[in-house]
């Protein structure tokens, strides 16, 4: 977020939200990811079997 | 015995070849016909395209394995289809050009019980004047050859910004209706991340340019997705990417033109515009390999096998629908030509009923949206399932079609790569269910919003990771490679 530039207001890219700081770091938290790797590994996993029939 | 024939090695074809030979008495033959003898990890390409992987790194010889596995390995491109033999040959066969050195050019007919056309696409570069990889700033992460090719390139750049002078990147689709969004979406990431962690921001400017009405459609309508107590489309998730890293975005955009600094295209509005680049990786359209078919007597019977876009016909309803009619129904299920029920046409190669993405044209009458994607894990699916039908077929003697996979039934997930590292990368992991919106069965977001999602972070990076060395351990065939999904 820190590096966001002055975005033309009424453009575009003006209005998407951005991930705070506090959302950034979470994402790179390798204690909080670790656990998330787990839990998408398993989605993907019930996605995978559904897949095949 | 019965001989299978397999034409094509990517992941629909090398998956169907794998179940085959596992599931197949040895009194039975397969035979796998491809161009190369390589089997290359397509998702990785990106990584070879910033060079953060090399080709080894994510391809393979084929034939030591084939010849492990009793597969007969022809290296040679399809041309012409028998389906009915001809008065020569009774069953029938398809006849193939040898692309090796020592047989270049010399023809082959190829005699076949059942045919597994997995031949993917032919990456149309010609239908967008200037685009050619290696013609000038353009570059592609369409193969591993074209990745290697645009890292060179890209390298090339980041040193021209490290002399202080500014560079812009286009990246993102080079044809009005051209699909594999995911892929250049990776990409422009990938390249936005090596730029930043060189310190080089300031000298670059990085823009995606997309066929699609509304970023994050992917050829697949867009999702919705279940996060931080809202459901939003993933128009949110794409464009939030782009503004967290200053990537500017050109929309509804088709291009028609390239030259040497300039890229042209036409806007949903009818606008002609142009876009100046110094770098740019734009996605090809997709087309069929213009492959011909003949009958018994010699008859000309292409259109009966192929689609006018040269990919081929299977149980798919392709009676023309407007969009508010299109159905899951309308999405094959068993890859199985309905003309002749002994071929097949997994992954790629297969005709789509329409798009998934609501067709658009521009006011001057261009089409311009995405095309239907068919990302890995469904090819490897159709590829499997395939095979287990065509193993029934052999064992039984009936013509039993019991292993389905519809792309209205099915999910998929797939990894977006934004960063490589095991500390400072990141990908956004996301997955739909099923891959074709189905209205009837979710009225409210078109897919089961449970299992729909999208996540970005370290761990997304983690699992594709993962996934690169775990799906090129099954493709070599390693101990217990079917245990791995697709």
């Amino acid at each position: 977020m820190e590096n966001r530039l002055i975005i033309s207001k009424y453009s575009d890219q003006y209005y998407p939200p951005t991930p705070t700081n506090f959302t950034l770091f979470w994402r790179k938290f390798i204690p909080f990811q670790l656990i998330r790797f787990f839990i998408l590994n398993y989605k993907i996993i019930k996605i995978v079997v559904k897949g095949h029939s | 015995m019965s001989r299978v024939v397999v034409l094509g090695a990517g992941i629909a074809g090398h998956t169907a070849a794998s179940y085959l030979q596992k599931y197949l008495a040895k009194e039975h033959s397969v035979i796998v016909i491809s161009p190369t003898p390589t089997y290359q990890w397509i998702p990785s390409n990106i990584w070879v395209g910033v060079g953060r992987m090399t080709p080894e790194e994510i391809k393979f010889d084929l034939r030591p394995l084939y010849k492990k596995w009793g597969i007969e390995f022809i290296q040679a491109k399809a041309q012409t289809f028998y389906p009915e033999g001809n008065n020569e040959i009774q069953a029938g066969f398809v006849e193939v050009e040898y692309t090796s050195k020592e047989k270049l050019g010399e023809k082959l007919r190829v005699p076949y019980d059942y045919l597994i056309n997995a031949t993917g696409p032919k990456l149309n570069f010609e239908a967008t004047e200037g685009l050619q990889p290696g013609n000038g700033n353009i570059a592609s992460v369409c193969t591993y050859s074209h990745a290697t090719e645009a890292w060179h390139l890209f390298k090339e750049k980041l040193d021209k910004m490290k002399k202080g002078e500014k560079q812009t990147f286009v990246i993102g689709t080079g044809h009005p209706t051209a699909t594999c969004q995911g892929a250049a979406f990776e990409y422009i990431l990938n390249v936005d991340f090596e730029i930043k962690r060189r310190g080089l921001q300031d000298k670059a400017e990085v823009i995606w340019i997309t066929n699609e009405y509304e970023l994050g459609d992917f050829g697949m309508g867009g999702a919705f997705i279940q996060k931080g107590g809202f459901i939003s489309n993933t128009k949110l998730f794409a464009e939030s990417y782009f503004v967290e890293r200053n990537i500017n975005w050109i929309k509804r955009a088709g291009v028609k033109k390239i030259d040497h600094n300039k890229i042209y295209y036409e806007t949903l509005d009818g606008e002609y515009l142009e876009q100046h680049y110094d770098f740019a990786m734009l996605i090809p359209g997709f087309a069929g390999h213009g492959f011909k078919a003949f009958d018994k007597e010699g008859a000309d019977i292409t259109t009966k096998l192929f689609a006018p876009n040269g990919l081929m016909k299977v149980d798919a309803d392709y009676s023309q629908k407007p969009f508010e009619n299109w159905s899951i129904n309308d999405w094959p299920e068993t890859y199985q030509n309905p003309s002749y029920q002994n071929i097949f046409a997994p992954g790629i190669a297969f005709a789509p009923p329409h798009s998934i993405s609501k067709p658009m044209t521009s006011k001057n009458g261009t089409p311009i949206f995405a095309s239907a994607p068919r990302t890995g894990m469904p090819s490897g699916v159709m590829g499997k399932v395939t095979a287990e039908n065509i193993v029934e077929w052999i064992k039984t003697g009936n013509p039993v079609i019991k292993h389905r996979a519809s792309m209205g039934k099915m999910g998929a997930a797939c990894i977006v790569s934004a960063g490589f590292g095991m500390s400072k990368g990141t990908a956004a992991t996301m997955t739909v269910s099923p891959v074709v919106p189905d209205w009837e069965k979710f009225p409210e977001w078109g897919r089961d919003i449970k299992t729909t999602m999208g996540e970005p972070g370290l761990a997304g990076h983690w699992l594709k990771w993962l996934m690169h060395y775990m799906f090129l351990y099954k493709a070599k065939g390693k101990p217990f490679w079917w245990l791995i999904p697709e």
